[in-house]
């Protein structure tokens, strides 16, 4: 508070305690210049407490609402331009500035109408507190906000590369691919096979191994073509085993079978071509449920063995795994292929010219994503039908893959129908992997593109592909 | 994209005032940190904060990590817990903001709940009806966490089986255990498919399992 020091002379000294004394005069009120001069001092006191009363209610509702006010920053990322702008609407306020962003890369901008532009490229991944000042009309005291903006990595440069440790049971290389060569049969020009398997960041991110695994084979015997993807749980401790065993006893037994029972099975295929009557199917479904489906049933009880070997230390589920099986041969009316599908991913027969693309599985999912369900569950032996098959003069490519493509490529279960989603599919793997006849580089460059990025899409990735 | 929502419920009753609530506070700014640090967290992980008290707020609506910015907290003086209450306003935000398959939607991964109280519900009847209703959710886990000595365990065990205690409210306490929950989510990041139930990391020495 001012306080001024008052001459002690008897007559008022100052023109105020004159003005004072004059108006006691007419009053009536004969005040001696000390009463006067003390009653100056108790006026401006009261007065100054008041003033400074409300001037401090004032700023206190200023700064309430400059609390409440919505002025907000959204986070940004590192390295990344930012520019966020937020108008400071509380009336009466002035010389807004904003403190706290030196070294941060970057700078605030305050404009006449009261919006703060922040502006630059963050330096720095994590918080940056930012304090905004201001003051009211006729009050020395600054009014202040704090703010906290995230500045975010990209998630991109946080992937850590852990091997797997040593010791692990099953352990399994964290890639693989393959190329299967095939010249001509029967004086046929025939397809190749290419696949590659990749573990995912996510797993490589824990140091945990690639849980996918694939199969696949021709007989140049027969001219009958094997294909087998698997994907092992993520959350099952020994799925990688799972996918290993699933991929290779189904493999197996298909190649046997087909060595045994193909000639049968290819006169019923021929016949069911030139008349697909039912009496014509009937035989080529039986074929594809003693081949195919008996696969499945023996990759099962294969992997049940193993479970039995671990004597109570493991079980069914610790081995869970999806399974994704096709056959395939040509033949002088066009390519024959079934196939049997648990699980999630995809299997389909892509051709480039034709409108459509065919699809030989249907996932299974649940309302969550993740849900599916897996080869080591019995009841998915008889919930519903899992073989399918398909005759068509030629194709581009019969693709399998678990979902750790199918997820970023197609999303949605519809999707998986949508011709155009495959072209895009088909477009971004040619550009990595030259898919001509014989290349046998192809195995590499396919497991090149297996890198390819997409957020919150990290799952081993596994593709078997006939082209 | 995927999300995984994850649901934080706080008690924000009397008792928490001053530096529990604070303490509360410090403990989450070092998860949403600490969640940064995963990159796998940094795409997909998605929170939401409700606090209960007399009053049961959602202070910050299912919000992308990457996002998100950390709300005020604040605390009556005294009144009831409604963890019932909570558990109501719960139920209906997911059955707004989580989503589901559909042949033409991609659905989020099962969420999480985490619940942390340091005393007992007030509105049992609600709270009990509750319970029964979030049991019958999916969920990849329930944590339900008791703070203090005052906190009772008995009616967290009705949510879940899976109910711990931390005997101080301290703000190194508090740290762990959302590191510890920032863990957890990781883990829910990863552990998809076979499990309908989280395995989760082991928690920290502070924080008591009870069976």
């Amino acid at each position: 508070m001012k306080s001024r020091r008052i001459s002690r002379a008897s007559v008022p000294t100052t023109s105020q305690e004159s003005r004072t004394a004059a108006i006691l005069h007419q009053l009536g009120v004969n005040a001696t210049p000390a009463e006067i001069r003390d009653f100056e001092l108790w006026r401006t006191r009261r007065l100054w407490e008041q003033y400074k009363d409300e001037k401090m209610n004032l700023l206190t509702i200023a700064q309430n609402e400059l609390n409440s006010a919505d002025i907000r920053f959204a986070n940004g990322r590192q390295g990344e331009p930012y520019k966020q702008s937020a108008r400071v609407a509380v009336k009466g306020l002035r010389g807004i500035a904003v403190k706290g962003l030196d070294g941060t890369g970057l700078e605030a901008s305050v404009s006449t109408d009261g919006t703060v532009t922040l502006h630059g490229t963050p330096v720095n991944a994590g918080d940056v507190e930012l304090t905004l000042f201001c003051r009211i009309d006729g009050i020395d005291s600054m009014l202040s906000r704090k703010f906290r903006i995230a500045f975010n990595p990209d998630p991109r440069t946080l992937w850590k590369d852990k091997p797997v440790p040593a010791d692990i049971e099953f352990p399994k290389p964290d890639t693989d691919c393959a190329y299967v060569l095939v010249p001509e049969f029967e004086g046929r020009r025939q397809k190749d096979i290419v696949a590659a398997s990749k573990r995912g960041r996510s797993h490589a991110q824990e140091g945990s191994p690639r849980d996918d695994d694939f199969r696949v084979s021709f007989n140049p015997q027969n001219g009958w073509y094997v294909l087998a993807v698997a994907d092992g749980a993520g959350s099952a401790k020994y799925s990688r085993e799972g996918s290993a065993i699933a991929t290779r006893e189904a493999e197996r037994f298909c190649a046997e079978g087909l060595a045994r029972d193909g000639e049968a099975f290819e006169r019923a295929i021929a016949a069911f071509a030139a008349d697909k009557s039912r009496e014509n199917a009937r035989p080529v479904t039986e074929y594809i449920h003693n081949i195919l489906y008996k696969a499945a049933v023996q990759a099962y009880h294969a992997i049940r063995s193993k479970v039995d070997l671990c004597n109570g230390t493991a079980t069914m589920r610790d081995f869970s795994t999806t399974l994704l099986l096709t056959v395939c041969r040509r033949f002088s009316f066009g390519w024959f292929i079934a196939s049997f599908g648990v699980g999630d991913g995809a299997i389909a027969i892509y051709d480039k010219g034709s409108d459509a693309v065919k699809l030989l599985n249907e996932p299974d999912s649940g309302e969550y994503a993740g849900q599916t369900r897996f080869l080591t569950m019995e009841s998915i032996f008889k919930d519903r039908t899992r073989i399918r098959m398909s005759i068509v003069p030629d194709f581009t490519a019969l693709m399998l893959m678990t979902d750790g493509i199918s997820d970023p490529f197609f999303e949605t279960d519809a999707n998986l129908e949508r011709k155009e989603k495959w072209d895009g599919l088909w477009a971004d793997l040619s550009k990595t992997v030259d898919f001509s006849d014989d290349n046998e580089n192809a195995a590499d460059q396919l497991l090149d593109w297996l890198d390819f990025w997409s957020p919150g899409n990290h799952d081993d990735r596994t593709i078997a592909i006939l082209y | 994209m995927r999300r995984l929502p994850v649901y934080i419920l706080i008690d924000t009753s009397g008792s928490m005032k001053g530096e529990p609530i604070e303490s509360v506070r410090e403990g989450l700014e070092a998860m949403v940190s600490s969640l940064k640090q995963d990159p796998f967290a940094l795409e997909t992980a998605w929170i939401s904060i409700i606090t209960f008290d007399r009053e049961v707020k959602c202070l910050l609506p299912l919000t992308a990590l990457d996002s998100m910015q950390l709300p005020a907290i604040t605390t009556p003086d005294s009144g009831p817990t409604h963890t019932g209450q909570a558990l109501q306003m719960l139920c209906g935000q997911m059955d707004k903001e989580v989503q589901l398959s559909t042949p033409e939607r991609k659905g989020d991964w099962m969420p999480l709940l985490f619940i942390l109280t340091d005393g007992k519900p007030s509105d049992i009847q609600l709270y009990n009806k509750m319970c029964s209703e979030v049991r019958s959710r999916r969920f990849a886990g329930v944590i339900a966490c008791a703070a203090g000595m005052k906190a009772d365990t008995e009616p967290l065990k009705q949510l879940t089986d899976r109910v711990y205690k931390l005997d101080t409210l301290d703000s190194s306490t508090f740290r762990k255990f959302f590191t510890w929950v920032s863990n957890v989510v990781g883990e829910g990041n990863r552990s998809v498919g076979a499990a309908d139930d989280l395995e989760l990391p082991s928690p920290p020495s502070e924080v008591n399992v009870i069976v």
